[in-house]
């Protein structure tokens, strides 16, 4: 296509991207005021003096800081144990032939066509039965067991298209079958592993539902998602809405900064999660 | 280095697949032996089973008089070189060539020394911190190789290395595998389906045919005693002539073999051995330069006159070849490029019956 056969499409792209954009321009815009501003004329753009010192309040008291760590904590956690115990099942399931591989898959598959508000109930109630309700720990694990079977299936289905004389290599080569896992399947996996590091990032860091039920007994353990909801209701008629906007602002810095880190792994990911997840 | 011996081998897959049928043969200590055969005769399995990479379902296997039946390939003290090279993509050439030392715990110094020895002798040192896709298929192959002989193993073995190359590359590398042997002194076990590289390469060479062993022997062997029809098939370009016809005793003693058409006489010294076959349908394998043209030869006792249509000619520079028809068969004969008759011209031509070879028609096995 010529330059100018395009135009009409980009005109259109930067159109799309300015609607897509607008709402963040006015959430970073509005943590920028001070309350009478944002009553006066909420939807200005441009904040007369920029009050940074917002930020500050919602981290401290606020508690964005707080729900913040905790956010961090969760997803990071979560995040080295879905890769690490899911990127080793799809191994054994993708690259080894023990006897009753193929059903121990489609076991797993079978469980992703029951929708997680459907277990959350019974969840809730093992937890409490395991004490792992109001803590991290339980938080991680919840959410640690939801991502695995799609990160299982991805990962496995990947690895099946990586030629197998490369198993064979390295076992010639002298590799056990954890040395054939790290060193030679584990590296190739890179693409997939990322795409399942940002699936299962997006899932827990902006996961709702699991970290409210887990933390109802102790609000120092909210998720940001948690405690914004809980910022906006907790004040019924006078929301803070800069300091409401500042706390939104500070949870998507790291899917920002994730997303320029993985970008090329995004559309891909995305792609593979409406494709096969 | 060491020998290998493989003792009534058989492995059958799932779903009754047998792609390897009691297979027993031995390769001697720093030989070449080349398995050769049609795609899907069980050749790869063959060599995959030495390497440990299959389980056997029956038979036994020594590597240098150490039965390995149960013993992984990691500890065999093999190497192997695989059809599509196997080269490891997110590691450069070196850390290829220098991964099987490394998780031997080679020091670091012999690791260096080895990979950059191989490296020399492959002709590939400036490739080395390079990563496999940025290769040809010639460099990648030299890799392969690389990563075998860096170990120093006791066996290698190599699983068609060629056959991804480019018909003029493949013949150097070929040559070059050659020299490599005599090199090392190594035991190679080499598998190919193209019977040019099995000739050219092999010291001896093993001919099979759905999982079953046809025949052992040099290449000249093959070439000149075939076991059986199959072998004879195989072995040479163009393939050999098969007419199939029956054989009769004349008056005077003499045997002829006739397929309806053409009658050609046999050499007395056949008497014997074919005495049992009068009046029997058997098949008659005559190789394409034991046709000869007459306007060069000389007919002796043992070459018999036929006639022939020519039906296409293919120049191949050096030598030419024709398609004939003799009315009741098809031949092809290779002539030199002079004195070459024209298509659709009826031609005489020499057939010489002391090179002829004759096969049961239901066994297929070799009568002389
Ligand atoms: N893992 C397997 N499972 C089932 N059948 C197999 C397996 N590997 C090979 N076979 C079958 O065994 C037979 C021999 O296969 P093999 O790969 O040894 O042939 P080959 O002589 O190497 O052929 P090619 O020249 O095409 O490589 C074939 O019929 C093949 O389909
Ligand atoms: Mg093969």
């Amino acid at each position: 296509m010529g330059r100018f056969t395009r135009l009409p499409l980009y005109i259109v792209l930067v159109l799309w991207s300015l609607i897509c954009l607008y709402p963040l321009v006015w959430m970073v815009s509005t943590s920028l005021k001070t309350m009478p501003e944002v009553t006066e004329d909420p939807m200005a753009l441009i904040p007369k003096i920029f009050h940074w010192g917002n930020y500050l309040e919602a981290w401290t008291k606020g508690n964005f800081g707080t729900y913040f760590k905790n956010s961090l904590i969760i997803t990071v956690a979560a995040l080295f144990l879905v890769l690490w115990t899911t990127s080793m099942t799809a191994f054994a399931v993708a690259r080894t032939d023990f006897p009753g591989r193929r059903s121990i898959l489609y076991a797993l598959v079978i469980t992703l066509f029951i929708p997680a508000e459907a277990t959350l109930v019974p969840v809730f109630h093992i937890a409490k039965g395991l004490h792992l309700l109001n803590s991290l720990a339980g938080i991680i694990v919840v959410s640690v067991a939801g991502s695995q079977v799609v990160s299982i299936y991805l990962i496995q289905a990947y690895l099946r298209t990586i030629p197998r004389d490369l198993d064979d290599a390295a076992k010639i080569d002298g590799c056990n079958l954890f040395q054939r896992y790290w060193y030679v399947i584990l590296p190739l996996a890179k693409p997939v592993l990322a795409t399942v590091a940002i699936l299962t990032f997006m899932g827990t860091w902006n996961a709702y539902m699991l970290p409210l039920a887990f933390t109802m007994a102790r609000p120092e353990l909210r998720t940001l998602p948690v405690g914004l909801v809980a910022f906006q209701s907790g004040f019924a008629f006078s929301v803070n809405w800069p300091l409401l906007c500042a706390g939104a602002a500070i949870s998507i810095v790291p899917v920002i900064a994730l997303y320029v880190f993985l970008q090329r792994y995004f559309v891909s990911g995305i792609a593979a999660a409406g494709l096969k997840g | 280095m060491a020998d290998v011996v493989l003792k009534d081998v058989t492995k059958i897959f799932e779903r009754n697949i047998i792609a390897a049928d009691n297979i027993s043969f031995e390769v001697k200590d720093k030989e070449f032996v080349v398995l050769v055969g049609p795609s899907g005769c069980g050749k790869s399995t063959t060599l995959r089973l030495i390497a440990g990479l299959e389980e056997l379902t029956e038979g036994e296997i020594y590597i240098d008089g150490r039965l390995v039946n149960d013993i992984p390939p990691k500890d065999r003290d093999i190497a192997m070189v695989f059809q599509n090279y196997a080269l490891y993509p997110h590691m450069t050439v070196y850390h290829n060539m220098a991964f099987g030392l490394k998780l031997r715990k080679y020091p670091r110094r012999e690791i260096e020394r080895r990979v950059h020895e191989a490296a020399e002798i492959l002709g590939i040192t400036d490739l080395l911190n390079r990563k496999p896709k940025a290769l040809s298929g010639g460099e990648q192959q030299r890799v392969a190789v690389g990563r075998a002989i860096v170990r120093k193993p006791k066996v290698f073995l190599f699983d068609e290395p060629l056959s991804n190359l480019d018909a003029k590359l493949r013949v150097q590398m070929r040559a070059e595998i050659c020299k490599l042997h005599s090199h090392l002194e190594a035991t190679i076990i080499y598998v190919t389906h193209d019977q040019v590289e099995a000739m050219t390469m092999g010291q001896r060479i093993v001919v099979m045919r759905d999982g079953v062993i046809q025949q052992i022997d040099t290449p000249l062997n093959l070439y000149n005693r075939p076991a059986n029809k199959f072998v004879a098939g195989f072995i040479g370009s163009p393939t050999m002539n098969f007419i199939q016809g029956t054989l009769s005793k004349d008056w005077r003693g003499g045997l002829s073999f006739s397929d309806g058409v053409i009658k050609l006489g046999l050499p007395r010294r056949h008497n014997r051995r074919l005495q049992s076959y009068v009046g029997r349908e058997l098949i008659l394998g005559i190789r394409p330069e034991d046709i000869l043209n007459p306007r060069f030869g000389k007919s002796t006792p043992e070459t018999v006159t036929i006639w022939a249509k020519v039906e296409v000619i293919e120049p191949m520079g050096n030598e030419t070849f024709l398609y004939l028809n003799t009315g009741s068969t098809s031949l092809v004969a290779r002539f030199s490029t002079t004195k070459i008759p024209r298509v659709g011209e009826e031609m005489k031509l020499m057939v010489n019956m002391s090179k002829c070879h004759f096969f049961d028609k239901d066994t297929e096995i070799a009568l002389l």
